[in-house]
Protein backbone atom coordinates (compact mmCIF):
# COMPACT_ATOMS: atom_id res chain seq x y z
CA UNK A 1 0.00 0.00 0.00
CA UNK A 2 1.03 3.45 -0.95
CA UNK A 3 2.08 5.64 2.31
CA UNK A 4 2.38 9.42 3.00
CA UNK A 5 4.49 11.00 5.75
CA UNK A 6 2.24 12.98 8.51
CA UNK A 7 3.48 15.22 10.91
CA UNK A 8 1.98 14.94 14.44
CA UNK A 9 4.03 16.34 17.77
CA UNK A 10 6.39 14.37 19.58
CA UNK A 11 4.69 13.82 22.23
CA UNK A 12 1.55 12.68 20.65
CA UNK A 13 3.33 9.90 19.23
CA UNK A 14 5.33 9.36 22.43
CA UNK A 15 1.76 8.77 24.03
CA UNK A 16 0.91 6.39 21.28
CA UNK A 17 4.26 4.37 21.89
CA UNK A 18 3.51 3.90 25.73
CA UNK A 19 -0.22 3.17 24.85
CA UNK A 20 1.05 0.42 22.04
CA UNK A 21 3.44 -1.25 24.89
CA UNK A 22 0.46 -0.79 26.94
CA UNK A 23 -1.96 -3.27 24.71
CA UNK A 24 1.01 -5.42 23.39
CA UNK A 25 0.59 -3.73 19.88
CA UNK A 26 3.73 -4.43 17.81
CA UNK A 27 3.80 -1.13 15.23
CA UNK A 28 2.68 2.14 16.70
CA UNK A 29 2.40 2.90 13.04
CA UNK A 30 -0.34 0.12 12.69
CA UNK A 31 -1.38 1.50 15.77
CA UNK A 32 -2.15 4.80 14.35
CA UNK A 33 -3.61 3.50 11.28
CA UNK A 34 -6.04 1.34 13.30
CA UNK A 35 -7.21 4.42 15.77
CA UNK A 36 -6.89 7.40 12.49
CA UNK A 37 -9.88 4.53 10.97
CA UNK A 38 -11.68 4.25 13.50
CA UNK A 39 -12.01 8.36 14.15
CA UNK A 40 -12.65 8.92 10.76
CA UNK A 41 -15.19 6.39 10.16
CA UNK A 42 -17.04 8.05 13.41
CA UNK A 43 -16.72 11.26 11.36
CA UNK A 44 -18.00 10.38 8.59
CA UNK A 45 -20.72 8.38 10.30
CA UNK A 46 -21.46 12.12 11.62
CA UNK A 47 -21.11 13.75 8.52
CA UNK A 48 -23.38 11.26 7.08
CA UNK A 49 -25.71 11.88 10.27
CA UNK A 50 -26.49 14.94 8.73
CA UNK A 51 -28.33 12.98 6.19
CA UNK A 52 -27.67 15.34 3.06
CA UNK A 53 -25.84 15.21 0.22
CA UNK A 54 -23.58 18.18 -0.89
CA UNK A 55 -26.39 19.30 -3.23
CA UNK A 56 -29.03 18.90 -0.87
CA UNK A 57 -27.74 20.80 1.61
CA UNK A 58 -26.52 23.76 -0.78
CA UNK A 59 -30.55 24.03 -1.05
CA UNK A 60 -31.13 23.76 2.95
CA UNK A 61 -28.53 26.21 3.83
CA UNK A 62 -30.67 28.61 0.90
CA UNK A 63 -33.92 27.83 2.32
CA UNK A 64 -32.38 28.78 6.30
CA UNK A 65 -31.58 31.71 4.46
CA UNK A 66 -35.03 32.46 3.41
CA UNK A 67 -36.38 31.62 6.37
CA UNK A 68 -34.02 34.27 8.28
CA UNK A 69 -32.31 31.24 10.33
CA UNK A 70 -28.66 31.89 8.17
CA UNK B 1 -20.31 17.45 16.36
CA UNK B 2 -24.21 17.27 16.38
CA UNK B 3 -25.53 13.85 17.69
CA UNK B 4 -26.13 10.92 15.11
CA UNK B 5 -29.28 10.39 14.56
CA UNK B 6 -31.31 6.96 17.05
CA UNK B 7 -30.59 4.02 15.54
CA UNK B 8 -27.43 5.71 13.66
CA UNK B 9 -29.37 6.58 10.46
CA UNK B 10 -31.59 9.58 10.14
CA UNK B 11 -35.02 8.27 8.39
CA UNK B 12 -36.53 9.77 5.28
CA UNK B 13 -39.20 8.83 4.33
CA UNK B 14 -40.71 11.39 1.90
CA UNK B 15 -41.46 11.15 -1.87
CA UNK B 16 -39.96 12.75 -4.57
CA UNK B 17 -41.70 15.31 -6.40
CA UNK B 18 -41.77 12.92 -9.43
CA UNK B 19 -43.22 9.91 -7.80
CA UNK B 20 -45.35 11.96 -5.39
CA UNK B 21 -48.36 12.82 -8.75
CA UNK B 22 -48.54 8.16 -9.29
CA UNK B 23 -48.51 7.84 -5.95
CA UNK B 24 -51.19 10.17 -5.36
CA UNK B 25 -53.34 8.38 -7.67
CA UNK B 26 -52.88 5.02 -6.61
CA UNK B 27 -53.81 6.24 -3.15
CA UNK B 28 -57.37 7.18 -4.42
CA UNK B 29 -57.93 3.37 -5.05
CA UNK B 30 -56.65 2.46 -1.64
CA UNK B 31 -58.56 1.05 1.19
CA UNK B 32 -58.74 4.46 3.40
CA UNK B 33 -58.11 5.23 7.23
CA UNK B 34 -58.93 9.05 7.90
CA UNK B 35 -56.44 10.45 10.36
CA UNK B 36 -56.78 12.41 13.16
CA UNK B 37 -54.13 16.07 13.68
CA UNK B 38 -52.10 13.51 16.01
CA UNK B 39 -51.36 10.54 14.03
CA UNK B 40 -51.06 12.84 10.53
CA UNK B 41 -48.24 14.89 13.22
CA UNK B 42 -47.10 11.05 13.91
CA UNK B 43 -46.87 10.27 9.94
CA UNK B 44 -44.71 13.61 9.37
CA UNK B 45 -42.39 12.90 12.03
CA UNK B 46 -41.56 9.08 10.94
CA UNK B 47 -40.97 10.44 7.73
CA UNK B 48 -38.89 13.54 7.99
CA UNK B 49 -36.84 11.57 10.53
CA UNK B 50 -38.17 12.92 13.77
CA UNK B 51 -39.02 9.39 14.85
CA UNK B 52 -36.30 7.70 13.32
CA UNK B 53 -35.20 4.66 13.46
CA UNK B 54 -39.29 4.19 12.94
CA UNK B 55 -40.15 3.58 9.58
CA UNK B 56 -43.69 3.01 10.54
CA UNK B 57 -46.35 2.43 12.68
CA UNK B 58 -44.88 -0.30 15.55
CA UNK B 59 -45.30 -4.15 14.12
CA UNK B 60 -47.01 -6.10 17.34
CA UNK B 61 -43.49 -7.17 18.70
CA UNK B 62 -41.88 -4.12 19.00
CA UNK B 63 -45.27 -2.82 20.52
CA UNK B 64 -45.14 -4.92 23.25
CA UNK B 65 -41.39 -4.21 23.71
CA UNK B 66 -41.64 -1.00 24.10
CA UNK B 67 -44.86 -1.46 26.60
CA UNK B 68 -42.27 -4.28 28.62
CA UNK B 69 -38.95 -3.35 28.02
CA UNK B 70 -39.09 0.67 27.29
CA UNK B 71 -36.81 -0.57 24.22
CA UNK B 72 -37.49 -1.49 20.25
CA UNK B 73 -36.66 -5.15 19.49
CA UNK B 74 -33.37 -4.26 18.29
CA UNK B 75 -32.78 -3.46 21.99
CA UNK B 76 -32.81 0.68 20.71
CA UNK B 77 -34.17 2.87 23.77
CA UNK B 78 -38.08 3.87 22.89
CA UNK B 79 -40.73 4.81 25.20
CA UNK B 80 -44.14 5.77 23.77
CA UNK B 81 -45.23 3.35 21.34
CA UNK B 82 -46.31 4.89 17.91
CA UNK B 83 -49.38 3.33 16.63
CA UNK B 84 -51.86 3.72 14.22
CA UNK B 85 -55.37 2.42 15.58
CA UNK B 86 -58.41 1.27 13.09
CA UNK B 87 -61.92 -0.29 14.06
CA UNK B 88 -63.02 -4.20 13.61
CA UNK B 89 -64.59 -2.72 10.03
CA UNK B 90 -61.85 -1.42 8.78
CA UNK B 91 -59.67 -4.75 9.91
CA UNK B 92 -61.84 -7.17 8.07
CA UNK B 93 -61.52 -5.05 4.75
CA UNK B 94 -57.93 -5.50 4.60
CA UNK B 95 -55.12 -8.13 5.03
CA UNK B 96 -51.27 -8.31 6.10
CA UNK B 97 -49.67 -7.62 2.77
CA UNK B 98 -52.07 -4.97 1.38
CA UNK B 99 -51.21 -1.28 0.91
CA UNK B 100 -53.50 0.99 2.43
CA UNK B 101 -54.27 4.91 1.93
CA UNK B 102 -53.56 7.48 5.08
CA UNK B 103 -56.27 10.46 4.65
CA UNK B 104 -55.53 13.88 5.95
CA UNK B 105 -58.45 16.26 5.77
CA UNK B 106 -59.69 14.43 2.91
CA UNK B 107 -56.34 14.17 0.77
CA UNK B 108 -53.85 11.09 0.93
CA UNK B 109 -50.66 12.35 2.33
CA UNK B 110 -49.24 8.41 2.74
CA UNK B 111 -48.96 4.72 1.62
CA UNK B 112 -48.85 2.03 4.40
CA UNK B 113 -47.88 -1.94 4.16
CA UNK B 114 -49.89 -3.29 6.48
CA UNK B 115 -46.99 -5.41 7.87
CA UNK B 116 -49.55 -6.56 10.81
CA UNK B 117 -52.94 -5.90 12.52
CA UNK B 118 -53.40 -6.85 16.24
CA UNK B 119 -55.38 -5.92 18.95
CA UNK B 120 -54.27 -4.14 22.18
CA UNK B 121 -55.01 -4.17 25.29
CA UNK B 122 -55.38 0.16 26.09
CA UNK B 123 -55.58 -0.77 29.73
CA UNK B 124 -52.70 -2.07 29.95
CA UNK B 125 -51.12 0.55 27.63
CA UNK B 126 -52.31 3.21 29.97
CA UNK B 127 -50.87 1.54 32.86
CA UNK B 128 -47.36 1.13 31.26
CA UNK B 129 -47.13 4.05 29.03
CA UNK B 130 -48.97 6.50 31.75
CA UNK B 131 -48.94 4.78 34.79
CA UNK B 132 -52.54 4.61 35.66
CA UNK B 133 -55.49 3.86 34.01
CA UNK B 134 -57.51 6.86 35.56
CA UNK B 135 -59.84 7.71 33.04
CA UNK B 136 -59.07 11.69 34.24
CA UNK B 137 -55.38 11.28 32.71
CA UNK B 138 -56.02 13.41 29.72
CA UNK B 139 -53.49 10.71 27.80
CA UNK B 140 -55.84 7.60 29.40
CA UNK B 141 -58.99 9.46 28.06
CA UNK B 142 -57.40 9.70 24.73
CA UNK B 143 -56.34 6.06 25.04
CA UNK B 144 -59.73 5.03 25.76
CA UNK B 145 -61.04 6.78 22.90
CA UNK B 146 -59.44 5.07 20.00
CA UNK B 147 -60.30 2.39 17.88
CA UNK B 148 -59.39 -1.26 19.11
CA UNK B 149 -57.19 -3.07 16.64
CA UNK B 150 -53.43 -1.49 15.30
CA UNK B 151 -52.15 -1.82 12.27
CA UNK B 152 -47.99 -1.42 11.99
CA UNK B 153 -46.22 -1.49 8.70
CA UNK B 154 -43.87 1.28 7.15
CA UNK B 155 -45.09 4.49 5.60
CA UNK B 156 -44.47 6.40 2.68
CA UNK B 157 -45.25 9.90 2.97
CA UNK B 158 -46.46 11.81 -0.42
CA UNK B 159 -47.95 15.10 0.82
CA UNK B 160 -46.36 17.51 3.91
CA UNK B 161 -49.22 18.82 5.91
CA UNK B 162 -50.15 22.03 5.87
CA UNK B 163 -48.26 23.86 8.11
CA UNK B 164 -49.76 27.24 9.75
CA UNK B 165 -46.35 28.44 11.17
CA UNK B 166 -44.18 27.30 8.28
CA UNK B 167 -42.21 29.94 8.85
CA UNK B 168 -40.53 27.85 12.12
CA UNK B 169 -41.41 24.57 10.86
CA UNK B 170 -37.61 22.78 10.45
CA UNK B 171 -37.12 19.29 10.39
CA UNK B 172 -34.14 17.20 11.61
CA UNK B 173 -32.11 17.04 8.45
CA UNK B 174 -32.72 21.29 8.72
CA UNK B 175 -31.67 21.34 11.70
CA UNK B 176 -28.76 19.25 11.63
CA UNK B 177 -27.69 21.52 8.39
CA UNK B 178 -28.51 24.89 10.66
CA UNK B 179 -26.39 23.35 13.51
CA UNK B 180 -23.23 22.69 11.31
CA UNK B 181 -23.56 25.98 9.53
CA UNK B 182 -23.60 27.47 12.78
CA UNK B 183 -20.44 26.06 14.01
CA UNK B 184 -22.50 24.37 16.79
CA UNK B 185 -21.01 21.34 18.13
CA UNK B 186 -22.49 21.50 21.55
CA UNK B 187 -26.45 21.92 21.44
CA UNK B 188 -29.09 21.85 24.51
CA UNK B 189 -32.31 21.31 23.20
CA UNK B 190 -35.60 22.14 24.81
CA UNK B 191 -38.89 21.08 25.10
CA UNK B 192 -41.84 23.23 25.65
CA UNK B 193 -45.49 23.44 25.90
CA UNK B 194 -45.98 26.85 27.68
CA UNK B 195 -45.23 30.59 27.16
CA UNK B 196 -41.91 31.47 28.71
CA UNK B 197 -41.42 33.20 32.36
CA UNK B 198 -38.48 33.85 33.65
CA UNK B 199 -37.66 30.27 35.56
CA UNK B 200 -37.75 29.01 31.56
CA UNK B 201 -35.54 31.45 30.63
CA UNK B 202 -33.13 30.92 33.60
CA UNK B 203 -33.26 27.28 32.70
CA UNK B 204 -32.26 27.86 29.27
CA UNK B 205 -29.97 30.26 30.14
CA UNK B 206 -27.68 28.23 32.16
CA UNK B 207 -27.44 25.28 29.94
CA UNK B 208 -26.56 27.67 26.78
CA UNK B 209 -23.45 28.99 29.56
CA UNK B 210 -21.79 25.38 28.59
CA UNK B 211 -23.24 24.68 25.35
CA UNK B 212 -22.80 26.65 21.70
CA UNK B 213 -26.40 27.31 21.30
CA UNK B 214 -29.92 26.51 22.65
CA UNK B 215 -32.45 25.03 20.61
CA UNK B 216 -35.92 25.90 21.45
CA UNK B 217 -38.64 23.54 20.24
CA UNK B 218 -42.38 23.84 20.97
CA UNK B 219 -44.77 21.68 20.81
CA UNK B 220 -47.54 22.85 18.54
CA UNK B 221 -50.71 20.52 18.34
CA UNK B 222 -53.36 18.70 20.64
CA UNK B 223 -52.83 20.09 24.03
CA UNK B 224 -55.50 19.87 26.98
CA UNK B 225 -57.27 22.49 28.14
CA UNK B 226 -55.64 25.12 30.17
CA UNK B 227 -52.59 25.08 27.77
CA UNK B 228 -51.36 27.93 26.02
CA UNK B 229 -52.70 28.17 21.81
CA UNK B 230 -49.59 27.41 19.71
CA UNK B 231 -49.54 31.22 18.29
CA UNK B 232 -49.07 32.54 21.69
CA UNK B 233 -46.11 30.31 22.82
CA UNK B 234 -44.83 31.12 19.17
CA UNK B 235 -45.40 35.09 19.53
CA UNK B 236 -44.19 34.83 23.31
CA UNK B 237 -40.99 33.25 22.45
CA UNK B 238 -40.45 35.45 19.39
CA UNK B 239 -39.97 38.35 22.38
CA UNK B 240 -38.38 36.48 24.94
CA UNK B 241 -35.71 35.78 22.03
CA UNK B 242 -35.46 38.87 20.42
CA UNK B 243 -34.84 40.96 23.86
CA UNK B 244 -32.82 39.09 25.75
CA UNK B 245 -30.56 36.58 23.99
CA UNK B 246 -27.44 37.50 21.66
CA UNK B 247 -28.02 36.85 18.24
CA UNK B 248 -27.47 33.63 16.69
CA UNK B 249 -27.24 31.61 19.96
CA UNK B 250 -30.83 30.41 19.51
CA UNK B 251 -32.56 28.57 16.91
CA UNK B 252 -36.47 28.33 17.37
CA UNK B 253 -38.47 25.97 15.57
CA UNK B 254 -41.72 24.45 16.26
CA UNK B 255 -42.55 20.49 16.33
CA UNK B 256 -45.78 19.50 15.32
CA UNK B 257 -46.14 16.03 17.90
CA UNK B 258 -49.02 15.71 20.67
CA UNK B 259 -48.41 16.08 24.14
CA UNK B 260 -48.70 12.52 25.81
CA UNK B 261 -48.28 13.73 29.38
CA UNK B 262 -46.74 10.30 29.89
CA UNK B 263 -44.61 12.03 32.35
CA UNK B 264 -40.92 10.06 32.70
CA UNK B 265 -41.74 8.07 29.64
CA UNK B 266 -42.54 10.60 27.22
CA UNK B 267 -39.22 12.89 28.96
CA UNK B 268 -37.37 10.05 27.16
CA UNK B 269 -38.98 10.03 24.23
CA UNK B 270 -38.67 14.05 24.18
CA UNK B 271 -34.96 13.89 24.53
CA UNK B 272 -34.69 10.82 21.50
CA UNK B 273 -36.79 13.11 19.33
CA UNK B 274 -34.28 16.40 19.73
CA UNK B 275 -31.58 13.92 19.65
CA UNK B 276 -32.39 13.47 16.19
CA UNK B 277 -32.87 17.20 15.66
CA UNK B 278 -29.26 17.02 15.92
CA UNK B 279 -28.89 18.03 19.36
CA UNK B 280 -26.37 16.47 21.94
CA UNK B 281 -27.83 17.85 25.45
CA UNK B 282 -31.77 17.85 26.56
CA UNK B 283 -33.16 20.04 29.47
CA UNK B 284 -35.55 17.83 31.75
CA UNK B 285 -37.81 19.66 33.69
CA UNK B 286 -39.17 19.19 36.99
CA UNK B 287 -42.13 17.03 36.10
CA UNK B 288 -41.63 17.04 32.75
CA UNK B 289 -44.23 16.05 30.93
CA UNK B 290 -46.63 15.57 33.69
CA UNK B 291 -50.18 16.09 34.64
CA UNK B 292 -51.90 16.50 37.79
CA UNK B 293 -49.91 14.68 40.20
CA UNK B 294 -49.75 11.26 38.48
CA UNK B 295 -46.04 11.64 38.77
CA UNK B 296 -43.60 12.47 40.85
CA UNK B 297 -41.50 15.60 40.58
CA UNK B 298 -38.18 13.60 39.72
CA UNK B 299 -39.80 11.03 38.16
CA UNK B 300 -38.62 11.96 34.81
CA UNK B 301 -35.37 12.39 35.66
CA UNK B 302 -35.07 9.37 37.70
CA UNK B 303 -35.93 7.02 34.50
CA UNK B 304 -32.72 8.07 32.45
CA UNK B 305 -30.14 6.09 34.34
CA UNK B 306 -32.24 2.93 32.78
CA UNK B 307 -30.80 4.40 29.46
CA UNK B 308 -26.83 4.52 29.41
CA UNK B 309 -27.12 4.40 25.62
CA UNK B 310 -29.57 7.00 25.10
CA UNK B 311 -26.51 9.20 22.99
CA UNK B 312 -28.03 12.49 23.99
CA UNK B 313 -27.37 13.59 27.33
CA UNK B 314 -30.11 14.68 29.71
CA UNK B 315 -29.49 18.07 31.90
CA UNK B 316 -31.42 18.38 35.08
CA UNK B 317 -31.89 21.74 35.70
CA UNK B 318 -33.37 22.41 39.51
CA UNK B 319 -36.38 24.31 39.30
CA UNK B 320 -35.80 27.63 39.61
CA UNK B 321 -37.46 30.70 41.56
CA UNK B 322 -36.65 34.25 42.68
CA UNK B 323 -34.79 34.96 45.61
CA UNK B 324 -34.95 38.04 47.09
CA UNK B 325 -31.65 38.14 49.36
CA UNK B 326 -29.67 36.93 45.93
CA UNK B 327 -31.76 39.66 43.79
CA UNK B 328 -32.29 37.30 41.21
CA UNK B 329 -33.26 33.92 39.65
CA UNK B 330 -31.45 30.98 41.50
CA UNK B 331 -31.97 27.42 42.41
CA UNK B 332 -31.57 25.41 45.08
CA UNK B 333 -28.25 24.70 44.52
CA UNK B 334 -26.87 27.63 44.27
CA UNK B 335 -29.04 29.45 47.12
CA UNK B 336 -29.03 29.84 50.70
CA UNK B 337 -31.37 31.23 51.67
CA UNK B 338 -34.49 30.37 53.63
CA UNK B 339 -37.79 29.58 52.05
CA UNK B 340 -39.12 33.18 52.83
CA UNK B 341 -37.23 35.22 50.73
CA UNK B 342 -38.14 32.86 47.78
CA UNK B 343 -40.61 33.39 45.24
CA UNK B 344 -41.56 30.64 43.36
CA UNK B 345 -43.52 31.24 39.89
CA UNK B 346 -46.57 29.35 40.01
CA UNK B 347 -47.79 28.25 36.42
CA UNK B 348 -51.50 28.44 38.13
CA UNK B 349 -50.78 31.94 39.28
CA UNK B 350 -49.60 33.05 36.14
CA UNK B 351 -52.09 31.85 33.88
CA UNK B 352 -54.98 33.36 36.19
CA UNK B 353 -53.00 36.64 36.63
CA UNK B 354 -53.14 36.40 32.39
CA UNK B 355 -56.82 35.22 32.43
CA UNK B 356 -57.53 38.37 34.93
CA UNK B 357 -55.81 40.36 32.29
CA UNK B 358 -52.94 41.60 34.60
CA UNK B 359 -49.45 42.03 34.31
CA UNK B 360 -47.41 39.22 36.24
CA UNK B 361 -44.53 41.37 38.29
CA UNK B 362 -41.68 41.31 36.31
CA UNK B 363 -39.42 38.08 38.10
CA UNK B 364 -42.24 36.17 37.11
CA UNK B 365 -42.25 37.42 33.16
CA UNK B 366 -40.35 39.42 31.24
CA UNK B 367 -42.67 42.46 30.29
CA UNK B 368 -41.76 42.15 26.86
CA UNK B 369 -43.29 38.64 26.69
CA UNK B 370 -45.90 39.22 29.41
CA UNK B 371 -47.43 42.11 27.09
CA UNK B 372 -47.77 39.58 24.00
CA UNK B 373 -49.21 37.01 25.95
CA UNK B 374 -51.90 39.84 27.19
CA UNK B 375 -52.65 41.37 23.79
CA UNK B 376 -54.65 37.99 22.82
CA UNK B 377 -57.94 37.88 23.83
CA UNK B 378 -58.24 33.92 24.55
CA UNK B 379 -54.54 32.66 24.71
CA UNK B 380 -55.75 29.01 25.91
CA UNK B 381 -56.71 25.92 24.46
CA UNK B 382 -60.22 25.31 25.48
Amino acid sequence: MESVQVLIPKSLYTRVEKLCKEISCEDVNELLVRLLRERVSEVEEEIFSAGVSEEEREEIVKRLKEKGYL
Amino acid sequence: MVSKPHGGKLIDRTVSEKSKERLMKEAMEMERVDLTEGLAADIANIAHGVYSPLEGFLTRDDYQSVLDQMRLTNDLPWTIPIILDVDEEFKNRIKEGDEIALFYKDKPIAIMRVEEIYPWDKREYSRKVFKTDDINHPGVKKTFQRKDYLIGGDVLQIEDLPEPYERYRLWPKETRVLFLERGWKRIAAFQTRNVPHRGHEYIQKAALTFTDGLFINPLVGWKKPGDFKDEVIIKAYEALIENYYPKGVVAFSILRMEMRYAGPREAVHHAIVRKNFGATHFIVGRDHAGVGNYYGPYEAWDIFKNFPDLGITPLFVREAFYCKKCGGMVNEKICPHPEEYRIRISGTKLRKMIMEGRMPPEYMMRPEVAKVVLSFKDPFVH
